[in-house]
């Protein structure tokens, strides 16, 4: 065991971890955060997404111990209180949600596209969501939302 | 006139907010204190006899609360839809017959420990020789999978109309094709979870993914011998299903582990043992004889279709039954004869994957047509136009009674329409182009057929005291969005707010039975239930109603929350009503059953266009566009709708283009996502969809099925497409590039 001191979601956390034990678990297990999800805990669907420093990462590919003294983004600190943030908003407008299971790291991979290219083409978004499977929506209604924000501010 | 409607016929996501926060609670998310963590020991090869397992190294790891084989188990250790045939565990002395069956299990007090545990369980066998194809299974002198059964064929079926023989002797051309059709991994996202536990009742309390909460809780219940109603099972939101949570899996492990330890117990699989263990979608070998005049009309049909159960019944003699009922189509044909057998082999178990055998026969019966109109140097639009079925017509199969006219042509011009608009033209020289179509007639709510007990299902409505709603159904929201629809349903009948109405799902404890989540049937027959039981209290609040407002019932009706008086001469809002009642004594509860017609099942007609472009140098395709026209009778919530079609014809899309869970002598060569590929945005193509609205008799608002429809016809579309851009035809999709390569420059295809 270890300790780790982080942020998550602008709170400062505290916690002890296994050298093996992988950013996603520790967020799931020990914080009980888990609105990040895991679909195959390899690198392989991009369920587990959380910005981490800025940049969207397979947050199961991450030991826990990297993360010290990381900012962290997850699900759970995108919106504030009840107000949504404007890409969740535009992931219902645009139909982008079924089962849900792959959105909260669908948006997060959104998110940190849109902070670095506030106005990507279609090509663009298909390449930067690529690395999140999603089995639902078949991703037009997803590509969709993101077209909708635009140059808008996110 | 268009009827208008409060609030059917528009968007609405009553779980959207939840899930796009995070903040839904899918069943892995659920911690409990002092739960266990289990781990499955599956079988170490595709076939084998268990001499004997040892659990005492990891009884003694520290950590380890339970080892459990089939010892434990007090009931009859096996379960099954139609045939309880396959093992909770695989005891010894007994057969694995797969390699997803499962041996012990551990409990630990975490993952780590149980992982480590199912390392020291030590597994003594005997390897047997495997069946692993259609001829192997199928050969004289095989040995028999299942002691109790004759040959290696888990079901038949046979359809005969006409005669077939003077069908061929009124043809002028007869084609014979045999196609074959891939494994398909349903890759949801959501592994299979489960978490058990006992309640102050000393029950057992199962949450878990799972699509259907009765029948999982009686055949769970019987095979560990519990009474049904010591075991509640909740079905959690599930990260998408499409069938393949449909059966039992996990589930039961979970159960038992929790009456071994009486502790709290989570069960999850890896991604690996989802894929091993769940039914897939069938592989099939489908052969088709068709016959056709010189001017296009087809006069028989022939078609044998052979599908891969796998180790066990699972759902496969339900699956060969729809795939031959659906397997002429949308298409009048005077004389067919349809059969096909289910065969048992040492592969993955196959089941219930969107479109229940429908996608396999329909494709390979759509390929064929074009073929066909190939041959009769007719366009593949016009032969299909020249064969489909008109009112009054027998269709292939008895179960259809075409009570609406069909609508596959304007299905077919819609589609084409939207398809020819939009040409780009910068195709390299090195590319060729081909569009292609395809059509089917999807059957739904096919769980109204008698081998299947003429499933029914019950829907309750509750009014509060406060005029607040209430709807309980055993429909599972597995992101298709039937807790939005059936929030509509019910805020369309009492002239509310769709956001103001909850909907509590697919708990045994409080839902009424509704059977399966499944056949594109929950919005037709939930849908049904729910209007009726809003009729019955309706009625009850008016006559309380006309009582408490001193006026005739036929003058009351309800809009926007109130109980209104036509004419103007008065009012109750939907508060003060329920309020009476509840001080009068009144029952605000009503719960109604809806049962479809035993005779014939639910019909509609779909149509699918494809774009795509063929790279001659390497082989690979790339699908530019995709146009499906879907007859949806109504569509309560369009956008919702418009995924299902989307997301359908994107797995099917990966279906023709990538997408093949291949087993090679009972071993699994794309055992991870790594190697299973589904598509990614990269593979989008455009897409459109168009929605025609022509209500169905019994559907609710006329409403008919949609979400498994798509998955019917984007694949044909695209194989046709890429035969019209090449003149070759992949019959043993999907089409890789190094298959479409060889096709091309015409290197056969190495084994
Ligand atoms: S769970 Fe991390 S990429 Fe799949
Ligand atoms: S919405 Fe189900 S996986 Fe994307």
């Amino acid at each position: 065991m270890e300790k780790l001191e982080l942020t998550v979601n602008g709170y400062h956390y505290q916690v002890q971890v296994e050298p093996d034990e992988t950013l996603l678990d520790m967020l799931r297990e020990q914080l009980k955060l888990t609105g990040t999800k895991s679909g195959c805990n390899k690198g392989e669907c991009g369920a587990c997404t959380v910005i981490m420093n800025g940049m969207a990462v397979n947050s199961c590919l991450v030991p826990a111990l990297q993360a010290r003294h990381a900012e962290i983004l997850t699900i759970e600190g995108l919106s504030k209180g009840e107000e949504l943030h404007p890409i969740q908003e535009a992931f219902l407008a645009s139909g982008a949600v079924q089962c849900g299971y792959c959105t909260p790291g669908m948006i997060l991979s959104v998110k940190a596209l849109l902070d670095n290219n506030p106005k990507p083409t279609v090509a663009e978004i298909q390449e930067g969501i690529s690395g999140n499977l999603c089995r639902c929506t078949g991703y037009e209604q997803i590509v969709q939302a993101v077209q909708s924000l635009a140059g808008k501010k996110v | 006139m268009e009827k208008k409607y409060w609030c059917v016929g528009q968007n609405f996501r009553k779980d959207g907010k939840e899930k796009v926060k995070g903040e839904t609670k899918y069943a892995g998310d659920i911690f409990l204190p002092d739960m266990l963590f289990a781990k499955p020991l599956l079988a170490p090869v595709s076939h084998g006899r268990l001499k004997t397992i040892d659990t005492s190294l990891a009884k003694s790891l520290p950590g380890v609360v339970a080892v459990v084989t089939a010892e434990d188990i007090k009931g009859s250790n096996r379960f099954g839809p139609v045939m309880q045939d396959q093992p909770v565990l695989v005891g010894v002395g007994e057969d694995f017959k797969f390699l997803g069956d499962t041996l012990a299990l551990v409990a630990a007090e975490n993952k780590k420990i149980a992982e480590e545990a199912i390392r020291l369980i030590k597994v003594d066998y005997e390897e047997l020789p495997g069946l692993y194809n259609f001829n192997e299974a199928l050969a004289d002198g095989a040995f028999r999978l299942h002691q109790n059964m004759e040959k290696n064929i888990c079901s038949s079926g046979e359809i005969v109309i006409g005669d077939i023989t003077s069908g061929f002797n009124e043809s002028d051309i007869i084609l014979e094709e045999i196609i074959q059709t891939p494994r398909q991994e349903h890759a949801y996202l959501e592994t299979e979870a489960a978490v058990s536990f006992f309640d102050n009742q000393g029950r057992v309390n199962l949450y878990s993914c799972l699509q259907d909460p009765y029948y999982f809780n009686y055949d769970i219940a019987q095979a560990l011998g519990l009474p049904a109603n010591r075991i509640r099972t909740v079905a959690t939101t599930a990260g998408g299903a499409f069938g393949g949570k449909d059966d039992i899996t996990l589930q039961a492990h979970a159960i038992l582990l929790t009456l071994v330890t009486g502790r709290p117990v989570k069960m999850v699989y890896s991604r690996e043992e989802s894929i091993l263990i769940h039914p897939k979608r069938h592989p099939s070998e489908i052969r088709i004889k068709i016959g056709a005049t010189k001017n296009g009309r087809i006069t028989a049909f022939e078609g044998r279709v052979l599908i891969d159960a796998g180790a066990y019944t699972g759902r496969s003699p339900v699956v060969l039954t729809v795939a031959l009922n659906s397997f002429v189509g949308p298409y009048y044909i005077p004389h067919i004869k349809l059969y096909g057998h289910a065969v048992y082999t040492n592969n993955l178990v196959a089941g219930a994957c969107r479109g229940y055998g429908q996608p396999q026969s329909n494709t390979a019966r759509e390929l064929v047509l074009d073929m066909l109109a190939d041959r009769l140097n007719i366009n593949p639009v016009t032969l299909r136009k020249i064969n489909a079925l008109k009112q009054g017509q027998q269709a292939g199969t008895r179960l259809v009674n075409l009570d609406t006219p069909p609508t596959l042509d304007s299905l077919l011009d819609q589609t084409m329409a939207v398809l020819e608009k939009s040409p780009h033209d910068d195709t390299p020289a090195y590319c060729k182009r081909g569009t292609g179509v395809a059509c089917a007639m999807p059957l739904f709510d096919i769980s109204a057929l008698p081998s299947l007990g003429l499933a029914g299902t019950g829907v309750a409505i509750q009014m509060h005291p406060d005029g607040s709603l209430v709807v309980y159904a055993s429909a599972v929201e597995c992101g298709q969005g039937v807790i939005s629809v059936l929030a509509q349903i019910a805020a369309e009948e009492f002239s509310v707010n769709p956001g103001d109405v909850e909907v509590i799902l697919a708990d045994t404890d409080s839902t009424p039975k509704s059977g399966p989540t499944t056949a594109s049937r929950q919005t037709y027959t939930s849908g049904n239930a729910l209007k009726i039981a809003s009729e019955h209290l309706k009625k009850r609040l008016i006559s309380f109603g006309s009582r408490l407002l001193n006026v005739a019932e036929e003058k009351l009706y309800f809009y926007g929350g109130k109980m209104l008086v036509k004419d103007g001469e008065g009012e109750v809002p939907l508060s003060k009503l329920a309020k009476e009642c509840y001080y009068a004594g009144v029952n605000l509860k009503e719960e109604a059953w809806f049962r479809s017609n035993h005779a014939t099942i639910g019909h509609t007609f779909i149509a699918t266009a494809a774009d795509v472009e063929v790279d001659t140098l390497t082989g690979s395709v790339k699908v530019l566009k995709l146009v499906t026209a879907h007859d949806i009778g109504k569509a309560i919530n369009p956008l919702a709708a418009a995924g299902q079609i989307i997301g359908g014809g994107m797995q099917s899309l990966g279906w023709a283009m990538t997408e093949d869970l291949m087993q090679k002598d009972g071993m699994v060569v794309t055992p991870s996502l790594a190697e299973y590929l589904i598509p990614t945005a990269l593979d989008l193509p455009a897409m459109e969809t168009i929605l025609m609205e022509n209500p169905y008799p019994t559907g609710p608002y006329g409403a008919k099925g949609v979400g498994e429809h798509a998955s019917m016809t984007a694949a044909a579309a695209i194989l046709n497409a890429i035969y019209q851009a090449t003149g070759k035809m992949v019959t043993n999709f999907p089409a890789t590039p190094e298959k479409v390569f060889n096709l091309v420059t015409g290197i056969p295809e190495s084994s």
